[in-house]
């Protein structure tokens, strides 16, 4: 496993797409910071601003920039024809799939973390530096737990692009799910849903207080829906790339 | 060594490869020959378990998925292009460094060998189909594999290229590796090849030495000059030879060797200026040997 982590590692370094996704991830939070962040917040912040700031409102853009990452590791092989090689390097296929979603994952995360932390520290340095929010136990749960979900959407856009066989569809299918199809469900039918929708159960846990006050603080089930949905996609990407041709199409 | 046991593969109701056995030794060039679409490319993405189908593959006895560090047992290249095109070739290679253990200063060593050094730092998008081999080369090479498995490593190569292949893919041979390569380049394998496959349809219409399917042909002819043409050709054909005259005093003769003209002249008392055995191109042994188990053969099938 040392061997393929260091091999995605390598392979992701060499990528000007990792390197602008990560830049995107950090710039978009340093541009909202100054374009938002400077108009609203002129005095001090409290706990929850710089929660909601440093965290939630960037969550789907780390998540995109997350997803691109993950769906890369399996697209640009189908993409490019690079699956071959990458087959010969690491025939068994479970073991390649592992490795791929843990390098991405940990990769997705990095992102989230350096993006929040240089969020952080402007928005602290611009509103006059208040030590005392930055030992709020809250903020810092919301920040581990938008790294962590940042690193979950990662795996799953490994396992989406394994299925899918490419980068965009991977991406797309997470979008229009995260974006359109799960805001549409709780326009429909009502709060509730949340509960068992993987994107929504993620910003519930993510929020310094409750996006859905019915569904109240994040409970058991809210932890367990995205794994329980990863977990199926993963299996199923698991078996589709034990069972197919090595072929790019 | 390489041994292929059983390797079938089915598309849909076509089988692409029917039960294939063969062994590819250490210490020799094997080449792998037949007619498109005779499922060449199939066996070899079978061997390496790229695609799924009957029969097994072993490496020095193991399946290639149970090989602890695959590239240092095989070194493959199936197709030319198989990089991301905006990595450049050196970063290519280190990332299969790390896949394979490699130390770093291997991947320039390798860029060396190929002749590729000073264009390590150039995307790989922006090269020829030749460099794309070398490059697929370096990659095969990297881990010093015992075997190497190519697919067309040919194509694309300028003549010093092929002369610098040539000598490459010899010298592994020679230092106890195996070396299984297919190619179209018929005259390119008769140089280089100890031993031949030959598939057509899928199956395995010869497992010999390159010599020996050179000699089975009935291409291969004696040529004699002699001021007793005339009287030497009765007396070939008497033997059942068919001679052709081409010139003055000159035989071409086709099913008989060297030796059995050379005793007949002697025998008669016949002169002769000249006695050479003309082998079969490898071209013609392998037209006589595939004949029909060709798919796509133009103005035969597919006609209207």
């Amino acid at each position: 496993m040392t061997e393929l982590l260091a091999f995605e590692w390598r392979r992701m370094r060499s990528l000007r797409g990792t390197w602008v996704l990560l830049g995107l991830a950090v710039g978009f939070a340093l541009l909202a910071d100054l374009a938002v962040g400077l108009g609203r917040f002129r005095g001090p912040l409290d706990a929850e601003d710089l929660a909601v700031q440093v965290v939630q409102r960037d969550l789907m853009v780390r998540w995109l920039v997350a997803a691109g990452i993950g769906a890369q590791a399996f697209g640009h092989d189908f993409r490019y024809g690079t699956i071959r090689p990458t087959l010969l390097a690491f025939p068994r296929r479970g073991q390649l799939l592992a490795g791929k979603v843990m390098a991405a994952s940990l990769v997705g995360a990095a992102a989230a973390l350096a993006a929040s932390v240089a969020s952080l520290a402007l928005l602290l340095g611009l509103t006059g530096w208040d030590a005392g929010l930055v030992t709020d136990p809250r903020l810092w749960r919301s920040i581990a737990l938008g790294v962590v979900t940042a690193g979950l959407v990662a795996a799953l856009a490994v396992g989406l692009a394994a299925l899918t066989r490419g980068s965009g569809l991977a991406v797309v299918l997470i979008v229009l799910w995260a974006g359109v199809v799960e805001p549409l469900m709780v326009v429909g039918l009502g709060g509730g849903a949340a509960r068992v929708l993987p994107f929504l159960s993620l910003l519930q846990l993510t929020a310094y207080t409750p996006l859905f006050q019915d569904l109240g603080s994040a409970g058991p089930l809210t932890w367990a829906v995205f794994p329980l949905y990863l977990t199926v996609v993963l299996t199923t990407a698991a078996i589709a790339l034990a069972r197919r041709d090595a072929t790019t199409s | 060594m390489i041994r292929v046991e059983g390797l079938t593969k089915r598309f849909g109701g076509t089988l692409a490869v029917d039960d294939l056995w063969f062994t590819v030794e250490p210490g020799k060039v094997t080449g792998f020959l037949g007619p498109n679409g005779a499922g060449k490319s199939t066996t070899l993405q079978l061997m390496l378990g790229l695609v799924r189908g009957g029969g097994r593959t072993l490496f020095d006895g193991r399946p290639y998925q149970a090989l602890a560090c695959p590239m240092r047992v095989v070194g493959a290249v199936l197709e030319a292009r198989a990089f991301h095109p905006h990595r450049s070739a050196r970063d290519h290679l280190r990332m299969l460094a790390a896949a394979a253990r490699v130390p770093d200063r291997r991947v320039d060593q390798v860029l060396d060998e190929v002749g590729l050094s000073p264009v390590a730092h150039r995307r790989v998008g922006g090269f020829s189909l030749g460099m794309a081999q070398r490059l697929g080369l370096a990659a095969a090479l990297l881990a010093e594999p015992r075997a190497l498995v190519l697919d067309e490593p040919a194509n694309g190569l300028d003549p010093h290229g092929l002369a610098w292949l040539r000598t490459l893919l010899r010298a592994h041979a020679d230092n106890g590796r195996a070396v299984l390569v297919s190619s179209h380049l018929l005259a390119e394998m008769q140089l280089l090849a100890d031993h031949l496959l030959v598939l057509g349809r899928g199956r395995l219409l010869a497992d010999e030495p390159t010599d020996q399917l050179l000699g089975r042909s009935r291409r291969g002819s004696v040529l004699v000059r002699s001021p007793d043409a005339d009287r030497l050709a009765e007396l070939l054909v008497g033997q059942g030879a068919t001679v052709q005259r081409s010139g003055d005093g000159e035989l071409t003769a086709f099913g008989v060797g060297t030796q059995v003209v050379g005793e007949l002249a002697h025998r008669h008392r016949l002169r002769l200026h000249e006695l050479a055995s003309r082998s079969a191109s490898l071209e013609a042994a392998f037209l006589e040997l595939v004949g029909g188990e060709v798919d796509y053969l133009q103005g035969v099938r597919g006609r209207q």
